[in-house]
């Protein structure tokens, strides 16, 4: 090794990053082929391909097959894979602009404020969007929950700031009270349902893929697009961002821009999942971690693997979902705490043994 | 030419600096020693564009910086705090390449990076994580990150400033990061340092600017510090010592 060069070069780097990329791309088409095959009615995976194909070159495929690969399973998967990866997505920006890995549009109150803003929509406002012509009604729903994630966002993040720089207690008491309130919400909202409306809170609450269309596909696809988009400018702004502001500051980031773009863009990302399909816990708050150990934090890379990761791991959540107590389903929040929180509780513990050991 | 001209600044309503002058020629090393409190701190981000003044302006080469962006600020002057915290475990080499702009062709990345790290003996480092470093290789990476910033601007005249930077250094680390202050200022760049030991900045500095109360007292070359000056700066009685010991800054 020459002493011009410390380290590995830019060109390994790339490299590493495009084979890191590849390997989340693939584990998140297989997580989505397998998602297309795997249900209750059994359909070959030559079957699935063959009417995917048809689906494709415009030659459809008649029969019930068909019909469940193409009406009831695609969506669903297209569903999965959007609100998996913008919610991942969201969480690892989040934790990148607070500097603080506990940040997650979940823990901190982004997602129950904009679940709580849907409900209110729900309940109230469903009446006010048959005012309006054509059916711009519908978009009452996505935009009010992106305005309550909006919300929560920018009180956390005048409420948590002391002298330029970001409180990490602050933000999680503020999270949690914040978080009590839309539960009081909530509960108020309950209080006055009907036994129908009810049934719809268990699915605020705990999420699901159910009941995907192409409407809901359109409604988030815009969303979840444009903060993917957006994103991988923020990358090294995030990363100038962990030495502190003043120091992002001092190597030539505009750090207030950073922070507003990146606060409008987890809104409208984690708004327009929780209105296609409720308030799923954990996918935001875990995956960015273990990603974080396996490529490092350069959020270059962490932002685009997280995002497929983030896909994979709610792709492959509602197929335990849906099969795991079949005909019925389980709520995919049950299964993405259910199984998310051992796993961080297992991380945190290998980690503190880690660091003892050290 | 950096030159700050009648700057005040206001903190939380209070006024915490009055009227201070300031000018880094390229090559020099300014000096800015004083209590706690007196505004050393303050002026050395005014002078960066990181506070605005209520009065007085800062100049680079003539023009004022008030209305410059981040990254136009971040291509003539470069800043080194005293001690930086990371919440996440980027490496060493990661570091360092924050200070080089993305625009940059990946083969120039690796030499600046490469010379950056080398410069302050970090360059078998470049691939640890930052967290197994010690206190004073952590500082050395971070000199090596400010480094890398003004090479990778080079060609204007560049402004290092460097706040408190030997703090928590042990007098071997001291050394490290005085002598990389004076080469840089030796490679025609300006050095601003705020600094605690009035010894040490003796030793470095060119000119040194004594600030007690929020207001520059006293200007000069190092030889007009007097232990009358220092004793009514700091408020304790000074005495030249012969038996003084200090690192050889050479």
């Amino acid at each position: 090794m020459t002493t011009a060069v410390a380290g590995a070069s830019m060109t390994q780097r790339r490299t590493r990053d495009f084979a890191a990329i590849g390997i989340a791309a693939a584990l998140a088409v297989t997580a989505a082929m397998a998602s297309l095959v795997i249900g209750p009615i059994a359909i070959p995976p030559q079957r699935v391909a063959a009417i995917l194909f048809g689906f494709l070159d415009g030659t459809a495929t008649a029969g019930r097959d068909a019909v469940v690969v193409l009406d009831v399973r695609l969506p669903r998967t297209v569903l999965g894979v959007l609100v998996g990866a913008s919610t991942a997505l969201a969480g690892a920006v989040m934790q990148g602009l607070f500097r603080n890995p506990l940040a997650d549009p979940g823990v901190v109150g982004v997602s129950s404020g904009a679940g709580l803003a849907a409900a209110l929509w729900f309940i109230l406002g469903a009446g006010l969007g048959n005012l309006v012509p054509w059916n711009l009604g519908t978009l009452g729903l996505p935009l009010s929950a992106f305005a309550g994630g909006l919300i929560v966002s920018a009180t956390l993040h005048l409420l948590s700031r002391r002298e330029g720089q970001t409180s990490a207690t602050l933000l999680l008491l503020a999270g949690i009270a914040i978080g009590a309130f839309t539960s009081a919400g909530v509960g108020v909202l309950v209080f006055i349902a009907s036994e129908q409306q009810l049934r719809e809170f268990t699915f605020w609450t705990l999420g699901s893929l159910g009941g995907a269309t192409s409407t809901k596909i359109a409604l988030v696809l815009p969303f979840a697009l444009a903060f993917m988009a957006v994103a991988p400018r923020l990358a090294r702004g995030l990363d100038a961002l962990a030495l502190g502001e003043a120091e992002a500051f001092h190597l030539g980031i505009d750090v207030e821009r950073l922070k507003r773009v990146a606060v409008i863009g987890v809104a409208a990302a984690v708004g327009a999942s929780v209105a296609v399909s409720g308030v799923v816990g954990f996918v935001g708050l875990i995956t960015p971690h273990v990603v974080r150990l396996v490529i490092g934090p350069a959020h270059r890379l962490l932002l685009p693997v997280t995002a497929l990761a983030g896909a994979t791991f709610l792709v492959t959540a509602d197929i335990v979902a849906r099969t795991i107590a079949a005909p019925s389903e389980i709520p995919l929040g049950v299964i993405t705490a259910g199984v998310g929180a051992p796993f961080m509780l297992w991380l945190l513990l290998r980690q503190g043994l880690a660091q003892q050991l050290r | 030419m950096l030159e700050a001209r009648g700057i005040s600044v206001q903190l939380s309503g209070r006024e915490v600096l009055t009227d201070a002058d300031l000018t880094i020629a390229p090559g020099r090393i300014v000096v800015l020693i004083g209590p706690n409190g007196a505004g050393k701190s303050t002026l050395l981000r005014a002078a960066a564009g990181a506070l605005k003044p209520v009065r007085g302006t800062v100049t680079i080469d003539g023009k004022n910086i008030s209305g410059w962006s981040a990254a136009m600020l971040a291509a003539r002057r470069a800043v080194l705090a005293q001690s930086v915290t990371l919440t996440m475990a980027y490496t060493a080499g990661e570091i360092v390449r924050l200070g080089v702009p993305v625009s940059m062709r990946n083969h120039e990345v690796d030499t600046i990076v490469g010379e950056a790290l080398a410069a302050v003996e970090m360059a078998h480092a470049a691939e640890r994580l930052i967290s197994a470093l010690s206190g004073g290789e952590q500082q050395r990476v971070h000199a090596a990150r400010v480094l890398a910033q003004i090479a990778a601007h080079r060609g204007p005249t560049q402004y290092l400033l460097l706040d408190e930077p030997t703090t928590h250094l042990d007098p071997a680390q001291q050394r490290t990061v005085l002598q990389l202050a004076r080469r840089v200022a030796a490679s025609g760049a300006g050095v601003l340092a705020v600094l605690h030991d009035v010894n040490v900045a003796a030793a470095i500095a060119d000119e040194i600017v004594v600030l007690s109360n929020g207001r520059v007292v006293e200007r000069g070359s190092p030889a007009a510090l007097t232990p009358e000056l220092l004793g009514r700066v700091y408020g304790v009685p000074f005495h030249i010592a012969e038996s003084a010991m200090m690192p050889n800054l050479a």
